[in-house]
C-alpha cells in the first residue's frame, strides 16, 4: 500500500514537472517563435527570451498581462499554468550564445 | 526631303546635349518644320505623331522605358525602337504593369530623375496602380505615359473599345500629382515637359500624361511644332523668419533629436545632416526612408529600435526633417495598440516639434497617407535638404561660446550610448549564430563580409529582418539605402531593386537584394527582365516560407479573444510545398543556388555569386531564414 502511494506521489510529481519538449512544441504552435524567432533570440517583434533573467512567476505574469505592445495576453484558456511551466522550462534549456569575441565576423 | 515632311534631325536639336545631363535636362526649344499630308500610309518621307512624342521624351534625357507592350502605345513603342535606335529611352521588357512601375520606382531613387513607363490606359494601369501608389507615398517621381484612343472613328474593334477609357488618369488621380490628356501634338509636347517639370519639383511624385493613339499613329500634321524649354523649378525653401526661430529653438534646447524620414534627396543632403547635427551635437533618428545618416557616426541613434517610430521620449526640441507620421512618434496608445485607442504624448511636458516638410504643398485627400494631424509648434513649408543650410547658417549665428561648451558635453552622452547601443548588437546578433533556419543576423553578418570591400548597394528594406544590416554594416553613402515601398504595397521589393540595379550598373557598384519571399511572388518575371538586360544584381532570399506580418497578426487577434493561435498559418504560410526559388530564378535565366539551411554553407554561396554578379549577371540565392 505505502509502495502504491509512493508510486502515485512519484507519477503525480512527473506529469508535473516541467516538460520541455512538451514546451518547444508550444512556444512553435502558440506562436512565440513568431515575435521571438525559433530559438528565442529576438528581434525587432520581440524581445530576446533566451536566457531571461526572468523566475518562472514573473515569466507568467508578463504572458498573462503584456505590457502595452503588439504581444498578446495568452490567458489561461490560451496557455494553461502548466503549459506555461513547460514553455518556460524550454526557454530555460536552450544554450548560451557562444562570446561575441569567438565569431570572427561580429568583429568591429 | 518634300517641304510637307517633317524632319526628325531637327527635332533632335538639342535632345543629345539633355541626354548627357546627370540630374536635369538643360532647356530645349525647337521647332520642327512643316507638315505631312493628311490619309498618307507607308510613305517613308512622312513621320508619325509618335516621332515627336519621341523626341520630347528624349529631351527631357530619359534613359530607360519600362513597359509591357501594348497596342494603345504601339506607335512611340515603334518609334523608340526604330526612330530613336532604342538609345535614350531604351525600352525594357517588362512582364508585368507593375513591374515596370516599380522598377521606375527603385531606378529613382538611385539615379534621382524618372524613368518612364507606357502603359496601357485601361488594364496596363490598373496592373500599374498599387505601384505608382507605392512611389506616390514615397515621394518618388516616375513619368507614365497611358496609351488610349479618344477617338471612337480610331477604335478597331472590341479590343480597341475595352482599351479605351474618356479619362484613364481618374483611376489613379488621387495618388499622382499632375496629369494631362493632350489633343494636340504640340500639346503632348507641353504637357510633358510640364509633367517632368512638376515631377521633379519636391515633394516629387509621380504625374502622367496620356498619348492618344490617333496622335501617334497619324502622320504629323501639326505646323510649327517645338518642344518647349524645360525650366526646373528652385525647390521650396523655408521661410527665413520660421528657419531663424527653429535655431534659436535648437540651440537653446538641452537635448534637441533630429528625426529624418525622406530628408537627403542626395549625398550633400547626407552631408548636410551631419554638419547639423555635429555643429548641436544632437542624436538622429533615421527613419531608413531614405540614406540621411551615416549608420556607424557616433551620433546615429538607436539603430536597433523600430525605425518607424523612433524613440524620441526624452528630446525637449525634436526637429522632424521630412518624417513620416510625427503624431505616432510622440504618442502611444494605451492599453494596447489600436485596442482601446487611447492616446497620450509622450515627449516630455514642454517640449517642442518643429516641422520642416515640403509634403504639405501636396496633399490629397482621398487616400489618407498623411497621417494624424500634429500639433507642432513650429511648421516650416518647405524642402529639407535646401532648407538645411540656411538652418545651419542660423544654428552657427545662435551658438554661444557658453552654448558651444554646454552642447560638446551633451555629445559625448550620445556617443556613449551609441557605443553601448553597437556593442549589444553584436552580442544580441551572436544568439542562435548556428541556427537552421538561419538567423536574420547571420544572414546579414555572412554578406556583409563579402561585401564591405566593394562598392556596394543595399536596394531592399531592412526592417523584414530586424534591421541587421542597418545594425551590423557600415553604411555612409547615400546610394548605400534607398528606403522601402511607401505605401506598404506587397510586390515592390523585387522590382524596385531590379530598378535601382539597373541605376548601379553604369556606376559599376554591386548591387545587393535581399529579398522576402511573400514579395517575390508578386511578379517574378521581373527575374527574366534582369537577365534580359543583363542587369547585374545579387538577390539573397530571406525566405521565412510565410506572409509572415500577418501570421503575427492572426496570432496576436486569435490570443486576445482567448481562441488558439495554432490557426496562424492558414492563409499566410507559404509551405505545403515549400517554393523553391533557385529554381523560379533558373527559370528565368539567372544563375541560382538553395535553398540554404544550413549556416555554414552562406558565405561560400555568397562568394560564387558575387562572381558572376561581377560578370554582369543577376542572380538569386534561396536562404530559408528565422521569421525576422
Amino acid at each position: 500500500m505505502r509502495r502504491c502511494i509512493l508510486f502515485l506521489f512519484a507519477a503525480a510529481l512527473w506529469a508535473q514537472a516541467p516538460n520541455v519538449p512538451k514546451g518547444k512544441r508550444l512556444f512553435e504552435a502558440k506562436g512565440c517563435y513568431q515575435c521571438h524567432g525559433w530559438r528565442a533570440q529576438g528581434g525587432l517583434n520581440g524581445p530576446r527570451l533566451a536566457q531571461t533573467k526572468l523566475n518562472l512567476q514573473g515569466f507568467r505574469n508578463i504572458l498573462r498581462n503584456p505590457p502595452p505592445s503588439q504581444m498578446p495576453p495568452y490567458r489561461a484558456a490560451v496557455l494553461s499554468d502548466a503549459e506555461t511551466a513547460d514553455l518556460f522550462a524550454y526557454i530555460q534549456s536552450l544554450p548560451p550564445p557562444p562570446p561575441v569575441e569567438s565569431i570572427p565576423l561580429l568583429k568591429e | 526631303m518634300p517641304n510637307n515632311s517633317v524632319d526628325r534631325r531637327n527635332f533632335l536639336r538639342g535632345a543629345g546635349a539633355a541626354a548627357g545631363m546627370a540630374m536635369v535636362p538643360q532647356a530645349v526649344s525647337q521647332e520642327a518644320s512643316g507638315t505631312a499630308k493628311p490619309g498618307s500610309e507607308a510613305n517613308a518621307a512622312v513621320k508619325p505623331g509618335s516621332d515627336f512624342m519621341v523626341d520630347v521624351i528624349r529631351s527631357l534625357g530619359i534613359e530607360y522605358c519600362a513597359a509591357n507592350p501594348g497596342s494603345s502605345f504601339r506607335g512611340i513603342h515603334e518609334s523608340i525602337v526604330n526612330y530613336a535606335g532604342n538609345k535614350k529611352p531604351e525600352l525594357l521588357t517588362c512582364l508585368h504593369e507593375e513591374s515596370s512601375a516599380a522598377m521606375a520606382h527603385g531606378y529613382a531613387k538611385i539615379e534621382g530623375k524618372p524613368m518612364m513607363i507606357m502603359v496601357h490606359g485601361t488594364v496596363g494601369l490598373q496592373h500599374a496602380s498599387m505601384a505608382i501608389y507605392n512611389a506616390f507615398c514615397d515621394r518618388v517621381p516616375l513619368l507614365i505615359i497611358a496609351g488610349n484612343i479618344l477617338d471612337v472613328n480610331y477604335r478597331r474593334g472590341n479590343a480597341e473599345w475595352v482599351h479605351s477609357v474618356q479619362d484613364c488618369a481618374a483611376m489613379v488621380r488621387d495618388y499622382t500629382k499632375w496629369d494631362d490628356n493632350p489633343v494636340s501634338l504640340g500639346h503632348f509636347a507641353e504637357s510633358t515637359v510640364r509633367a517632368y517639370q512638376i515631377a521633379m519639383t519636391p515633394p516629387y511624385e509621380p504625374v502622367l500624361v496620356v498619348a492618344d493613339g490617333k496622335l501617334q499613329e497619324e502622320p504629323i500634321e501639326e505646323k510649327n511644332l517645338r518642344i518647349p524649354k524645360l525650366s526646373m523649378n528652385a525647390p521650396p525653401q523655408g521661410d527665413a523668419e520660421g528657419v531663424r526661430e527653429a535655431a534659436r529653438l535648437l540651440v537653446a534646447a538641452g537635448n534637441p533629436v533630429i528625426v529624418a524620414g525622406r530628408a537627403a534627396r542626395s549625398q550633400r543632403g547626407m552631408e548636410l545632416i551631419v554638419e547639423l547635427a555635429e555643429l548641436l551635437q544632437a542624436r538622429v533618428q533615421d527613419q531608413r526612408l531614405r540614406m540621411n545618416f551615416p549608420t556607424a557616426h557616433p551620433l546615429y541613434g538607436n539603430p536597433g529600435v523600430l525605425p518607424m517610430s523612433p524613440n524620441v521620449t526624452d528630446a525637449d526640441v525634436l526637429l522632424a526633417l521630412e518624417a513620416q507620421d510625427v503624431w505616432a512618434m510622440t504618442h502611444k496608445m494605451t492599453p494596447l495598440n489600436r485596442f482601446g485607442m487611447e492616446a497620450q504624448s509622450t515627449m516630455k511636458p514642454g517640449a517642442k516639434v518643429i516641422i520642416i516638410s515640403a509634403v504639405e504643398l501636396n496633399h490629397k485627400s482621398n487616400y489618407q497617407d498623411f497621417g494624424r494631424y500634429v500639433e507642432a509648434d513650429l511648421a516650416i513649408t518647405g524642402d529639407a535638404e535646401v532648407t538645411l543650410p540656411a538652418l545651419i547658417e542660423e544654428v552657427k549665428r545662435a551658438l554661444t561660446a557658453d552654448r558651444r561648451r554646454t552642447i560638446q558635453e551633451r555629445g559625448r552622452k550620445v556617443v556613449e550610448a551609441n557605443l553601448e547601443s553597437r556593442r549589444r548588437h553584436r552580442e544580441q546578433a551572436a544568439v542562435a549564430w548556428d541556427a537552421s533556419p538561419i538567423s536574420t543576423a547571420r544572414l546579414a553578418a555572412e554578406i556583409w563580409a563579402q561585401v564591405n570591400n566593394e562598392d556596394w548597394s543595399l536596394v531592399s528594406w531592412d526592417r523584414m529582418m530586424s534591421a541587421w544590416p542597418t545594425r551590423l554594416w557600415n553604411f555612409s553613402k547615400y546610394y548605400q539605402f534607398i528606403g522601402t515601398h511607401g505605401g506598404s504595397g506587397i510586390g515592390y521589393g523585387l522590382p524596385a531593386a531590379v530598378g535601382a540595379a539597373l541605376a548601379n550598373k553604369k556606376h559599376g557598384r554591386l548591387t545587393v537584394n535581399i529579398q522576402t519571399d511573400g514579395d517575390l511572388c508578386y511578379a517574378p518575371g521581373v527575374l527574366w527582365t534582369a537577365a534580359h538586360h543583363q542587369i547585374p544584381m545579387l538577390n539573397i532570399m530571406h525566405n521565412n516560407r510565410a506572409y509572415h506580418e500577418e501570421r503575427m497578426y492572426i496570432t496576436l487577434l486569435g490570443a486576445k479573444y482567448d481562441r488558439s493561435p495554432e490557426t496562424s498559418d492558414i492563409g499566410t504560410a507559404l509551405k505545403g510545398p515549400n517554393i523553391d526559388y533557385a529554381s523560379i530564378a533558373k527559370g528565368f535565366g539567372l544563375y541560382s543556388e538553395g535553398p540554404i539551411e544550413n549556416p555554414g554553407d552562406l558565405g561560400p554561396a555568397i562568394r560564387r555569386g558575387i562572381e558572376r554578379v561581377k560578370k554582369g549577371e543577376p542572380v538569386l540565392i534561396d536562404v530559408v531564414t528565422q521569421p525576422r
